[in-house]
Formats: structure tokens, C-alpha cells, sequence
């Protein structure tokens, strides 16, 4: 039996997944499989390489071309990563490791910016990166110590499949989203979460600041502030209700302020207290950068990713459920991910 | 260029010495997760192996195993590699 089958769902084979399909040769880790759901039928030079195999779904999700790699997966363990994501050399081999020391039925592990990202790409990956952005979800793009999770995004995450089975695989109706879905079954199921672990290392391409970058932010924010609202378990969190909160102060603030004047001094207060944070921030990624530059992409990219997520979180809070958004971007890739 | 960047760095005990090829360090960062008392990143995000008292050897293992290039090599003091193992 194949120990790990790889599944990327993807709409048609685009220069990240040649990439990630470069990488995915060079694993030191052999025994696997790699099976890629494009929408259309393709032909792709794998070099005679068995282990990888093209199964065309039509026009679908990711949950279901997910669902439909599973169902053809020979492998143990189903590995999912994003097409616009590739893995680190050691990734399988050290979820390998993390699986036999922890007995775990599921694991995820950091999704970093890659080195060679353009520059406002990086951008983007230090505002996520930041303690600011991201709060205590910042393992999700950088490594930190080992802890147990609920949710973990597809990017770089590993099932059993046998737990994938039990639980039904993703409910297709969920997308974005359908990971966090899956999770929650998971853990309901085993009544225990799973494993986080920074050794199976994948590099997610970012997009770049500002605009694609605040389009997947407000896509974020919509998705969890929906399931916030249907999901209380694990997506019903102060933490995400924080960014809203900010947006509603911003505003309504001096509207209080005026009915109130002694609030005045509180909300300029707390206007100080946010935008030094921001600034020590961004000053201490363009000292690591070495940028100037650096500076006014971080400062303007957390604000306005507070902002972004705190808008479509009410957004996606209060409004009634709809479960498939719009599923490609201008650039015919999945506009999730 | 730091301690033990290309460069073998010996523990205070004379038990185990480490390396960190510099060209293939990314800042992955992973080798301070498991072994802070003994790896931090220099200025330009590059590992390198601090003075004073490491990790124990199973933790430094650790560290040079997670890192995603293979970039810390660690030897014991009669030359045999520990990590990555030949």
C-alpha cells in the first residue's frame, strides 16, 4: 500500500502547479502518489514518472475534486496541498515522523511565503505573518511549537484516510470553507483535535499587496464570519470578532463621541495605542527587510486588512447562508486558496 | 559571519559541534522551535549557533532534522555525522 497520496485540486495545470510538480519530485520521501483534478482532460510530461497521475473532474469545487481524489487515492494518508503552494524537500518525511511519534488521524503544518515571492507578494506574507494580522493563528504561516488545533486550512494539511472516510470526506456544499467543515467533523468525531507541527514545511505563494491581497483577505473574512454565525464550535471565537469590532469603533466612534464628548479622549486614545502598534510593526519588518518601501506596504496592508476583515465578517456574519461563492478570479485560478 | 555558519561551533561539554551551511539556510526558523537555547537567526534571517550552554543532543537533532533544506549538519566530537546521517 502507497503510504501517502497527494491531492491538488487545480483547474487546469498553470505555471504554480508545474512548480509544485518540480518540487514534489525532489521529496526525500518516495512512497507516494500525486493526483491532479484539473477541469479538462491534459497532457503533461511527468518523465515517465508512475507516481503521478491527471484525473480531469469537469467544471467543479476543490471540496469535490478533493472528495473525487480520495475515492482514486491508494495511499494511507491523503496529503492536500494548494497548486499555488509547494512543499519543502523534508515535507513528507517529517509528517512521517510527526505521525509515528504522535498517532495523530490528522495533521497540519505551516504554509510559509516563499523566498523567491516578489516583493509586494512578500508584503502580503508579513502582514499575515504578523502577531497583528493573524494573532494566535500565526502558526499558519510561520513555524511554531507543536500544539493541538481544530481547524487547519487544505493547503498543507494531512488526513488519514480512513478518518477522511468516516467523516464523509468535505461536504461540497461548503466552498471556501469546506476545510474548516471538514475539521470540525473530524474533531466531533474523534472527540479529540488533531496535530500541528512545523516540520512538513510547504511555501503558499501570496498575492500581492494591496488589491489581490484584500480580495482573498475579504474572502477570509466573509467565509469565517459565515461560519461563525452556523458553525459556533470553532469558528465562533473572539478572535475573529475583533477586526469588526475595530470597524465598528472607527466609525461609530466619533458618533458617539459627539453625544458624549468625554469619549473623545478615549477614542483618540485608543487611535494612538492601534496605529504605534502598526508602526512598531512595520518598522521592525523594514528593518528585517532592509526596506524603506517595507515600511508603508506592512503599515497601510494591516490597517487595511482590519479593515477588509472586519467589514466582510459582518458581512458574512448577518447574512443569510450561501454556501458556494464565486469560484475562479480574472485570472481563471480559484479565487480561495 | 556568525558562530558555526559553515563553520563547525563545538559545545561548552566538547561532546557534539554543528554547522549551518549558510547558503542553504531560508529562515524557516523551524531549528529555533526545537532548540532555542542553541540556534537563533542573525540579521539577514541566516541560523547561526549561539554561546552558552545548547540543547540537549536529542533536541538539536530535532532541530537539524525539521529544517526544511538540511542545512545543520551535526557531528559528534570523533567526526561521525548525527545529522544528516550518511
Amino acid at each position: 500500500m502507497i503510504k501517502y497520496s497527494i491531492i491538488i485540486p487545480v483547474r487546469y495545470i498553470n505555471d504554480f502547479l508545474k512548480r509544485n510538480i518540480e518540487e514534489l519530485k525532489q521529496l526525500d520521501y518516495k512512497d507516494f502518489e500525486v493526483i491532479i483534478l484539473p477541469d479538462e482532460p491534459e497532457e503533461f510530461d511527468f518523465e515517465n514518472d508512475p507516481r503521478f497521475s491527471v484525473i480531469p473532474t469537469g467544471t467543479s469545487h476543490p471540496a469535490g475534486k478533493r472528495n473525487l481524489g480520495s475515492l482514486y487515492a491508494k495511499g494511507e494518508i491523503l496529503a492536500f496541498i494548494d497548486d499555488d503552494a509547494y512543499p519543502a524537500k523534508n515535507w513528507l518525511s517529517m509528517a512521517e515522523q510527526v505521525f509515528e511519534e504522535t498517532g495523530t488521524y490528522a495533521l497540519g503544518g505551516p504554509a510559509m511565503t516563499p523566498g523567491d515571492d516578489c516583493f509586494k507578494e512578500k508584503m502580503s506574507g508579513r502582514v499575515l505573518e504578523s502577531y497583528l494580522t493573524s494573532a494566535k493563528f500565526v502558526y499558519r504561516h510561520l513555524p511554531f511549537p507543536p500544539r493541538k488545533i481544530n481547524d487547519f486550512p487544505t493547503v498543507n494539511l494531512f488526513v488519514k484516510k480512513d478518518a477522511f472516510e468516516k467523516v464523509g470526506g468535505f461536504l461540497q456544499e461548503f466552498w471556501p470553507g469546506e476545510d474548516t467543515k471538514l475539521c470540525l467533523d473530524l474533531v466531533k468525531f474523534f472527540k479529540q483535535d488533531f496535530v500541528y507541527d512545523p516540520r512538513p514545511i510547504v511555501y503558499h505563494h501570496r498575492r500581492e499587496m494591496f488589491k489581490p491581497h484584500l480580495k482573498q483577505i475579504s474572502r477570509y473574512g466573509r467565509h469565517r464570519g459565515q461560519f461563525a454565525r452556523i458553525f459556533p464550535e470553532t469558528s465562533r471565537l473572539p478572535a475573529f470578532f475583533v477586526p469588526s469590532f475595530f470597524v465598528l469603533g472607527l466609525w461609530m466612534g466619533p458618533l458617539v463621541a459627539m453625544l458624549l464628548p468625554v469619549l473623545w479622549k478615549f477614542y483618540f486614545g485608543g487611535l494612538f495605542v492601534y496605529f504605534t502598534a502598526v508602526g512598531l510593526e512595520a518598522t521592525r519588518v523594514a528593518i528585517k527587510e532592509r526596506s524603506i518601501r517595507a515600511f508603508g506596504f506592512v503599515y497601510w496592508g494591516i490597517f487595511l486588512t482590519h479593515i477588509t476583515y472586519g467589514f466582510y465578517f459582518m458581512v458574512g456574519f448577518l447574512k443569510r447562508p450561501k454556501y458556494i461563492s464565486k469560484a475562479v478570479d480574472s485570472s481563471g485560478n480559484y479565487s480561495e486558496g | 559571519m556568525k558562530k558555526g555558519q559553515n563553520e563547525f561551533a563545538i559545545s561548552s561539554d566538547q561532546k557534539v559541534r554543528i554547522k549551518v551551511i549558510k547558503e542553504k539556510c531560508i529562515s524557516a526558523g523551524t531549528c529555533i522551535v526545537y532548540a532555542a537555547d542553541t540556534f537563533d537567526l542573525d540579521e539577514d534571517g541566516i541560523s547561526y549557533v549561539k554561546e552558552g550552554i545548547w540543547d540537549e543532543l536529542e533536541k538539536i537533532v530535532m532541530a537539524a532534522k525539521s529544517c526544511p533544506t538540511m542545512a545543520i549538519i551535526v557531528e559528534d566530537m570523533d567526526g561521525k555525522q548525527l545529522w544528516p546521517l550518511e
